[in-house]
């Protein structure tokens, strides 16, 4: 700048080249924070220097705004490709896989099979003449021909194989970020050719530490369960492709799919550490509590109404509690030992959703949720397996006898109210003959008499530490909820006769959590960064053996997909469609349209028993729903401020159109055998022409179609 | 500089309906349509307008898909007949500065100062922006065929000139080269053009 006032000239031609320099950096995203600041420090200089910016960005934005694409053909498909992995749904290399799927990926086919079948056929208003859909309804050709044609698309969308998600290890050189992952292997792990960038990052980036730092944590976990693949003679699946990892740590953490615009970023980035700061962001975001309070207050109280209960006053509790990172262990102590009005605290409504029948079914739960144990059977009689006996059961109500609800005067509140103890529960065994129960928490007895609040005691005894299985219960959920199988199945039934798949995994992440003072984040983080949780789903030759569904011990080799629960389902489906967004004009009235649409949904699934095996697997409600719900409608339609109408009204190809609707459906570009079918199938125009104008008619009606299959396909309310 | 803004009559031209009521909007399709030519017509405009501040396409494109999102559902407060881009621009600049926020934690290119400046370059120099564009097509026209293609594949969707490199199996360094050789002759040309019509 000194030269500045020397000779004006010269120095503006010479700063121009240096900006023009820059600016192209700028344009290939190369520009590095000196380089920015040099930018902005020569624009800000001199006028003529911000005209030369704005005609660069406004000639790279036209360019990448409607440059031509090279349109429609094969090559395009195969850039494309470049992300996705060239899958070829219907082409003979899919029956190569193992057609042993996990019984609910095979209840979700069929279900998905009816969809499609019963959809086409009924879906109302069906535009399918226009595309040429209607040609040949085959019925079996939807499930079965893998042949091209028109049929093909339907079948590309929902066939079982598609539902696997797309592996990349086994197509070299078709998956870019598989390539960089290679390339950039850290030398010295000593890993194999898949670097895991789950599993390797965090060792370089420990900043986040519990007692043992991440890496450590990471490290071990990693270890013991490649020793366990080693045993059994397995070789794990390889690594997910980015685009399955995405959509599956965006379901897990935030309960919803990526938008669109986030999966294109997330393939565009290519450093190494991408995977362990999505998880970071993930943990940050808004979406982590709201999920978090959802999967939860399902398990504490149930999806369903009970009048004792005040569900907005208990989810407020339970969002306080995960936005603060609140202790594992003090939010259970809270619950337990709560009292007073259920609209004034609502950590008392966990209870008063249990106490009916002498608090059997407080007893139960608590056993359940908190100490991993399932005890609703010695209420009759002793456990026939383990030392869980009749008495055991009684000793742990013992706490909960004199805890009795009230409803409150002149008001619809219920009041939570403790008694100090006074009789030991009493109980009749098999054989008839009354037994008093002395209270206790599993092999440890104490005595109540005179005790205030016999809750606070209990809470006490959980959770202080003293009894590890508050930790081991939490550590099996929640890594169940992330990989697919707890170490133990059911995930809550943890005694003797079930021992767990790893026990010093279990162990020490339980150590571990307890060490980091309950942190539920920092649990989170740990298994998301491990190498397992980066496997791809898909089952392959080397390890079809790990397949808990079959009943034997998982093995973790792969991730086990999931259905979504409804709450994930409706979510996604926002995400994808824009749908709330039709009609409703503030955030108000967003929020009512899916607390109405939700409830129709939830009123189908609700259980008594809070039973998280009821999630979503492919009911007739759901399918209905699904198909012709109203929801589905709106999503479709062409109207103002829909995904859909965004898509049709773009710029941009005719392809493109259709990349971005299987984009914001399914987080992944189409397959190109997709495309091949849905380019028979629809009417695409030249580009220029799509490119000038949106569009309509029977392509509009083609395109909504190309959605609806997605949407309705297997793989999207699967979590990968 | 104030010449060149843009007037409500310049945007409005052959658009401005007089039937057109503000209160009528909701009962009348008409509206609804007009709204939807306007909307469909200033979307890339509105887009680089968001690219001026936020120079990553992918990143842009997400935050214009948020202005789309509040230009709809305000859509029965926009006057017709008013500047229809001024009034978009001013809802994306709002989207824009909300990005930042969110991103705030993230590796931040530029300033606020910077952001602030060239947000109100941009919509004093639209009419000469967007005159660019009619000449960049006829530039495009004239560019040698294998130029053509590359600045195609280049801004194919979701592409980079890094992946353009292994696509075509080209050391990446060749590919920047040529990439920047290409957008500066496209540049000096529409310049030429530009001057060519200033001069008759």
């Amino acid at each position: 700048m000194t030269i500045a006032s020397n000779s004006a000239n010269t120095t503006s031609s010479l700063e121009h080249q240096e900006l023009g320099q820059l600016l192209e950096l700028l344009c290939e995203d190369r520009l590095d924070v000196h380089q920015a600041t040099r930018l902005e420090e020569l624009v800000l200089a001199d006028p003529t220097a911000r005209t030369l910016y704005l005609e660069y960005i406004s000639l790279h934005g036209t360019l990448y705004w409607d440059a031509a694409r090279a349109g429609v053909e094969e090559s395009e498909v195969a850039a494309v490709g470049v992300v996705t992995g060239d899958h070829p749904v219907t082409s003979g290399t899919n029956r190569r896989v193992p057609r042993r799927l996990t019984g609910l990926a095979v209840l979700l086919t069929s279900a998905a099979v009816v969809i499609v079948a019963v959809g086409l056929a009924f879906r109302p208003g069906s535009p399918a003449d226009a595309t040429g859909l209607a040609g040949t309804e085959d019925p079996s050709g939807f499930t079965t021909s893998p042949g091209p044609g028109v049929v093909a698309s339907p079948t590309a969308v929902v066939d079982p194989s598609a539902q696997q998600p797309i592996t990349i290890s086994a197509a070299p050189g078709s998956q870019l970020s598989n390539r960089v992952e290679t390339r950039d292997l850290s030398p010295g792990t000593g890993r194999e050719t898949l670097a895991d960038p789950g599993s390797s990052v965090p060792k370089s980036s420990a900043s986040v530490t519990g007692s043992g730092s991440l890496a450590e944590i990471v490290g071990f976990v990693d270890d013991r369960l490649e020793a366990g693949w080693q045993d059994n003679e397995i070789t794990a699946s390889g690594v997910a492709s980015d685009s399955e990892w995405l959509r599956r740590v965006c379901l897990d953490i935030v309960g919803h799919i990526p938008p669109a615009s986030e999966v294109l970023a997330f393939l565009k980035d290519r450093r190494l550490e991408k995977r362990s700061e999505m998880i970071e962001k993930l943990l940050d975001d808004s979406d982590y509590i709201r999920h978090s309070t959802t999967v939860w207050s399902n398990l504490l109280v149930g999806r369903g109404s009970r009048q004792e209960v005040n569900r907005a006053a208990f989810e407020k509790f339970l969002r306080e509690s995960f936005a603060r990172n609140r202790p594992w262990n003090e939010v259970v102590s809270e619950m337990v030992s709560a009292g007073g009005r259920n609209d004034e605290n609502g950590a008392t409504n966990f209870l008063l959703a249990h106490l009916n029948n002498d608090a059997t079914p407080a007893t139960a739960i608590t056993a359940r949720l908190f100490l991993g144990t399932q005890v609703q059977c010695t209420q009759c009689h002793n456990h026939p397996f383990n030392d869980w006996r009749q008495e055991q059961f009684y000793g742990l109500t013992a706490f909960f006898k004199s805890t009795r609800s009230e409803r409150v005067r002149g008001s619809d509140a219920f009041e939570l109210i403790s008694g100090s103890f006074d009789v030991s529960p009493y109980y009749e065994d098999r054989q008839g003959v009354l037994h008093m129960a002395s209270a206790g928490l599993g092999a440890r007895k104490v005595d109540l008499t005179g005790v205030e609040d016999p809750r606070v005691l209990l809470a006490k005894l959980m959770t202080s530490g003293e009894d590890s299985r508050l930790a081991r219960a939490m550590v099996n959920r929640t890594w169940a909820r992330l990989l697919g199988y707890g170490f133990t199945s059911p995930v809550d039934d943890m005694g003797p006769h079930t021992p767990p798949s790893h026990p010093e995994v279990l162990d020490r992440l339980a150590r571990e959590f307890e060490t980091s003072g309950f942190d539920v984040k920092q649990l989170v983080r740990w298994i998301c960064n491990t190498r397992a949780y980066g496997l791809t789903s898909r089952m392959t030759d080397g390890n079809s053996v790990d397949d808990p569904a079959t009943g034997s011990q998982p093995l973790f080799s792969r991730v086990y997909t999931k259905p979504m629960s409804v709450e994930q389902l409706y979510d996604s489906l926002l995400v994808a469609t824009w749908a709330d967004r039709i009609t409703a004009d503030d955030w108000e009235s967003v929020a009512g349209n899916r607390r109405r649409w939700q409830s129709q949904f939830v009123h189908s699934f609700e259980t008594d028993e809070n039973d998280e095996a009821v999630t979503f697997a492919g009911t007739i409600t759901q399918a209905m729903m699904m198909m012709n719900g109203p929801l589905i409608q709106d999503a479709l339609s062409q109207q103002p401020g829909s995904y859909f109408h965004q898509i049709v009204h773009s710029r941009g190809s005719d392809i493109d159109r259709v990349k971005r609707l299987c984009l914001s459906a399914l987080g992944r570009f189409p397959t190109s055998s997709e495309m091949a079918a849905i380019q028979k199938m629809l009417p695409l125009r030249p580009t220029g022409q799509a490119r000038q104008t949106p569009a309509s008619g029977p392509l509009a009606d083609g395109l909504q179609d190309v959605f609806w299959a997605y949407l309705n396909s297997n793989e999207f309310v699967t979590v990968p | 500089m104030s010449d060149s803004r843009i007037t409500p009559q310049t945007i409005a031209d052959g658009d401005g309906d007089a039937s057109a009521r503000p209160d009528a909007v909701m009962s009348s399709e008409a509206p609804r349509d007009e709204f939807i030519k306007l909307f469909t017509k200033f979307q890339r405009r509105v887009f680089l307008f968001i690219l001026s501040q936020v120079p990553n396409p992918l990143e842009a494109e997400e935050i214009h898909q948020e202005a789309n999102v509040i230009i709809w559902r305000k859509f029965d407060r926009f006057e017709l007949g008013t500047n229809f881009l001024a009034w978009s621009c001013q809802i994306a600049n709002y989207e824009v500065l909300k990005y930042r926020e969110r991103k705030r934690r993230d590796r931040h290119l530029f300033s606020d100062e910077f952001v602030r400046q060239v947000a109100s370059d941009a919509i004093e120099q639209a009419d000469e922006l967007e005159q660019r564009r009619h000449h960049l097509a006829v530039c495009l026209t004239k560019l040698k065929s294998n130029d053509l293609e590359l600045i195609q594949q280049r801004y194919s969707l979701g592409e980079s000139g890094k992946s353009v490199s292994e696509l075509l199996g080209r050391p990446i360094n060749s590919i920047y080269q040529s990439l920047s050789r290409i957008r500066r002759t496209l540049l000096e040309c529409v310049n030429r053009q530009i001057r060519a019509q200033a001069t008759p």
